[in-house]
């Protein structure tokens, strides 16, 4: 378990710390580095909008994704920073995962031929580098 | 931004009747936007008659390679392809 300064002061900020060290969706070196969070300033990295995908369902990925995740009124939304992708979910969590359906159903539609605008040919490119079948 | 006044379902219509595109249904709904037989935008919407908070609104615009204001003039828009069609005179 993390280390609080104050452990009298279990908050909001605690129960989002808690809940993003139990996440298996994030990938934020910060979480690797738990002591961290004992600071205010770990608390404000660990709350970022910046995120990581390092794995999907049914694929593999050679490099992670990086996303954002931001909360817009009624839901999370997450979003990739190189595909032009976005999902929602009720959780931060949910909308991570969300995203990488998103990602293989747009892997799975660029693999559909080639009749593609240079843009999506570039995207097909870049997924194809980074994606690979689970075995 | 007219996030407000429209949800995922309105925006399914406008795509599908505007822009001819054909929505695939996986876990959410997706659709590419074809010009001389390449496709050049891709869009997600959700499933069901869902509201648009902004940023989500914001990220169908971006997908449709639209500004805010070019999106909402799109949704705003009534005019489907059929009647646009009849206005034009061809059918």
């Amino acid at each position: 378990m993390p280390i609080y300064h104050d452990s009298s002061t279990k908050t909001h900020e605690r129960v989002i710390i808690d809940r993003l060290l139990n996440s298996s969706c994030t990938n934020s070196p910060y979480l690797k580095h738990k002591s961290i969070i004992s600071s205010g300033t770990g608390l404000t990295l660990l709350c970022s909008n910046y995120s990581k995908i390092d794995s999907l369902i049914k694929y593999k990925l050679i490099k992670a994704i990086e996303i954002t995740v931001e909360y817009d009124e009624i839901h999370f939304l997450a979003k990739t920073k190189t595909l032009p992708l976005y999902a929602c979910g009720e959780s931060r969590e949910l909308a991570i995962n969300n995203l990488k359906y998103e990602i293989e159903s747009l892997y799975e539609d660029l693999q559909s031929g080639d009749d593609f605008s240079d843009e999506w040919l570039k995207h097909k490119k870049y997924l194809k580098s980074i994606v690979l079948k689970k075995r | 931004m007219n996030n407000s006044k429209y949800n995922t379902q309105d925006v399914r219509n406008r795509c599908e009747h505007k822009l001819d595109i054909e929505f695939r249904i996986t876990k959410e709904l997706n659709g590419w936007y074809k010009y001389d037989n390449k496709k050049i935008c891709r869009v997600t919407v959700s499933k069901g008659r869902k509201a648009l908070p902004p940023k989500t609104y914001q990220s169908i615009a971006e997908q449709l390679k639209l500004s805010i204001d070019d999106f909402d003039r799109f949704m705003d828009c009534p005019l489907k392809k059929d009647e646009y069609d009849k206005i034009l005179g061809l059918t």
